[in-house]
């Protein structure tokens, strides 16, 4: 204890040199966890767009429904899982999807229609505050229904048009309905936009003669689990169906956040090494300019050892210092950015790139390992960075320490 | 000019103060350099193989195109714009493209598409996309009825090389068309958008199927060799363009998706350039700052000598101008050469995130390469030099202002 009482008192015998480096260190490991926050938000808000958006982060499907897409390939005890979902705190929307042809006027498009719950729906995905136009689905059927981006440009529609579906019932009988447009998504994703049309699960069973049938259940536990606890969470309920999560779902997604996670590391990595380096020099000039200091100890016959160990003591009293005001001031910035997100540029729709929306909004992502590696590297460096100058004064004879410049 | 000598022979009596101050402006400098090379190459990256594989860095196109894009609204001469763009300095290549909608029909169902007539040859030795084919292989000119289909769309309609299927389309005489054709080759470019939804066809299959004139396409695309040189071309095209139905446009405008998305990804790369700048400046201020003022004993032996404080700033900013430009020729020096290495053999993400990194087609490349432009250079190289030069006013100006007797007592 003595010795960081004196190491105390060293450390403010200089309070300029002591505040400079204190505030290179301060600045330093706010920075870094600004920097990490930011750059952890980044990623989670990519990887939420694709799971909140549609996608959810586990989806189960009859097995052979991906494959062969047949109206006849629906889930088993679907209601079983839906409550099992419910019991583990997972939200979870049914969807039942029918291909067929919508037209309005003379324009006419191949299309896949989704009948879901909307208000499940609203729990699970983002999609109803999506909205380019128009409203999402009520609670109500009422024949309404939603279009992708690119489909309602396709058909020429606006909100409030009247469609005509045709399709092939699960009867083999033709279905035929007369629908009106209520909103348009954003963009999405291009399969979605292209030929994506929203229905009411009622009005869907009406059209195909399909009631009480799903062929997907999207599961997203909205940021409380991993896909695959979520995926774990239900299994047991979902036996005989096929469970996969969003990774396994879209390869090429997933690659792509891989990738972006890699060149992101990177970068994350260029920031440590510039802070620390930038420490380490600070620190390394103030230890070295007190040499002769050290040599006045050695020569009233302070032993080295003891040099050593109180040069360590000031630079874990001063790492611990900066540091922990550094990661209370990186922390509130982190957490100001994360909740009032950094606006990148004046548009104010997101943008979609194979499947992935990069939104216009940039929030940060406060974590604890984000404040405590920060920390540590700071402390490492300045101990380090102050023991390095400190083991050469010990060593040094009295007489040439004592006129070191 | 005794006062530079003297201000040269002051940075080398403490040799290891000088190092260390050097060492930081430099490591920070190269830092920099390499973060913002990186990020640039990485933006370069995506914009040459977007507008490889689609219409060009401009595209010549008929002016209403843009705004409702049809098959009928086709550039009426092709060659005479080959003949135009010949001249123009940085071209690389000119493509001509057909774009259509139509849908594909197999016996496992049908789907829309966008139909892309390609010019085979030019497609293989410009567009990425010719590089990722997985299955069969790239259509050629001789190829009457093939076409190349992605590999999420060959999934969805249980297709593979040498499989027939069925394409249908609105000609331009606005009657049903129908041609039968059948699968080269199968693409993954890892992008959705082409995988899903792009099928492309030889030039002459696509003029057959909407039944366009032989020197005719919807958009004549110029891809140039040196990006930079884009705003001139579009100048100069857009002159000889004048008074005919024809535009010239730049690709931000043909893709304004990629622009917009390039848009709001710069400004995420805006904030964290501006954190390294930040820090870069402030351990420079830390060691000049430190570097001068712990030399308080010898400025005032040198006042009580009888320097002039004007001489003795002087000195101090000379000093630091010194620190300023070894600092930044070593920085960029060593920043630029790692860069350039990284430019030319590219960065291997696989090699340092190992198997967990798996990645598969053109859209997300898992090398990168970095871009030093002289622009980069000249301006970062500007920047650490002015601010180290805005840090050392400070400690210049404090040099001359100590109390002697204080000073010259204490030790």
């Amino acid at each position: 204890m003595k010795a960081f009482s004196l190491a105390w008192r060293n450390l403010w015998r200089n309070p300029r040199r002591t505040l400079i480096t204190l505030t290179a260190m301060i600045l330093s490991t706010a920075v870094l966890i600004v920097t990490h926050a930011l750059m952890l938000g980044m990623m989670l808000q990519m990887e939420h767009s694709v799971t909140d958006i549609t996608v959810g982060q586990v989806q189960v499907h009859h097995g052979l429904y991906l494959k062969e897409r047949s109206l006849y390939d629906t889930i088993e005890n679907w209601e079983k899982i839906l409550s099992a979902a419910r019991d583990s705190g997972i939200t979870a929307a049914p969807r039942a999807f029918g291909f067929g042809l919508l037209s309005s006027g003379n324009k006419s498009a191949g299309v896949q229609f989704r009948g879901i719950s909307p208000a499940a729906e609203r729990r699970v995905s983002d999609m109803a505050a999506n909205m380019f136009r128009g409203e999402f689905l009520s609670d109500r059927p009422a024949m309404g229904v939603v279009l992708g981006r690119k489909l309602f440009r396709t058909l020429d529609a606006v909100v409030g048009s009247t469609l005509v579906a045709v399709v092939q019932a699960a009867d083999g009988s033709l279905g035929n309905e007369l629908l009106h447009v209520e909103g348009i998504l954003k963009g999405v994703g291009e399969a979605f936009d292209r030929s994506m049309v929203l229905m009411h699960a009622e009005d869907f069973a009406t059209l195909f003669v399909f009631p009480g049938r799903f062929h997907e259940i999207a599961l997203n536990s909205r940021g409380t689990m991993t896909p695959e606890q979520v995926a774990e969470a239900i299994a047991a309920a979902a036996a005989g169906n096929e469970v996969k999560t969003w990774r396994q779902l879209l390869p090429g997604v997933s690659d792509m956040l891989n990738s972006f996670g890699g060149s992101t590391a990177i970068f994350l990595f260029i920031f440590f090494l510039a802070a620390g380096l930038g420490v380490l020099n600070t620190l390394l000039m103030a230890t070295f300019e007190r040499i002769p200091e050290f040599g006045l100890l050695k020569a009233i016959g302070t032993s080295p050892w003891r040099i050593l160990r109180d040069i360590a003591a000031e630079a874990l009293v001063l790492g611990m210092l900066s540091s922990s005001i550094g990661g209370v001031i990186g922390a509130a910035i982190s957490l100001y950015f994360q909740l009032y997100p950094i606006v990148l540029s004046g548009f104010a729709e997101g943008f979609n790139t194979s499947g992935i929306v990069i939104s216009a909004q940039w929030s940060a992502s406060l974590t604890l390992r984000g404040v405590i590696w920060p920390v540590i590297i700071m402390w490492l460096v300045s101990v380090l960075a102050a023991l390095y100058p400190a083991a050469k004064a010990a060593r040094l004879d009295p007489v040439r320490a004592l006129n070191h410049v | 000019m005794l006062i530079v000598k003297l201000s040269w022979r002051s940075l080398w009596r403490n040799r290891r103060r000088t190092i260390i101050t050097i060492s930081s402006i430099a490591l920070g400098t190269a830092l920099a350099l390499f973060l913002i090379s990186m990020a640039e190459g990485m933006y370069n990256k995506l914009i040459n193989e977007a507008v490889r594989m689609n219409a060009g860095h401009v595209t010549v196109e008929r002016r209403e195109y843009a705004r409702a894009p049809s098959i009928d609204l086709v550039v009426p001469s092709v060659s005479r714009i080959e003949t135009i763009a010949a001249n123009i300095p940085g071209l690389e290549t000119v493509k001509a493209l057909i774009i259509g909608q139509a849908m594909v029909s197999s016996a496992s169902g049908s789907s829309g598409v966008g139909l892309a007539g390609v010019d085979p040859g030019i497609e293989k030795s410009v567009s990425p996309l010719a590089r990722t084919v997985i299955r069969g292989r790239y259509i050629s000119f001789a190829d009457e009825r093939g076409v190349m289909i992605g590999t999420s769309l060959a999934e969805r309609l249980k297709l593979e090389p040498g499989m027939k299927l069925v394409v249908t389309v609105n000609d331009t005489h606005g009657e049903l068309a129908n041609e039968m054709l059948r699968v080269t080759g199968i693409f993954a470019t890892g992008m959705e958008e082409a995988d899903g939804f792009l099928v492309q066809v030889p030039l002459k299959v696509a003029r057959r199927i909407f039944r366009i004139g032989p020197d005719e396409a919807t958009q004549v695309g110029l891809v140039l060799s040196s990006p930079d040189k884009q705003e001139q071309v579009l100048e100069e095209l857009n002159a000889l363009l004048k008074g005919t139905d024809l535009a010239a446009l730049p690709w931000q405008e043909v893709m304004p998706d990629l622009a917009g998305f390039m848009a709001v990804d710069k400004g995420s790369n805006y904030v964290f350039q501006g954190i390294i700048i930040f820090l870069l400046s402030f351990t420079i201020l830390n060691t000049i700052l430190m570097s001068v003022l712990e030399r308080t004993r010898e400025f005032a032996t040198l006042l009580a000598l009888g320097t002039s404080a004007f001489l003795l700033r002087l000195q101090v900013i000379i000093e630091t101008v010194f620190l300023g430009l070894l600092g930044c020729a070593l920085g960029l020096g060593l920043g630029g050469a790692v860069s350039w290495y990284y430019q030319v053999h590219g960065l291997d993400l696989r090699a340092l995130f190992g198997d967990n990194l798996t990645i598969t087609g053109i859209a997300v490349d898992p090398v990168i390469h970095n871009y030093v432009g002289v622009n980069l250079v000249l301006w970062l190289g500007g920047l650490v030099f002015g601010l180290t030069l805005l840090i050392g006013l400070y400690p210049a100006f404090k040099s001359a202002r100590i109390s002697l007797p204080d000073v010259l007592r204490s030790r």
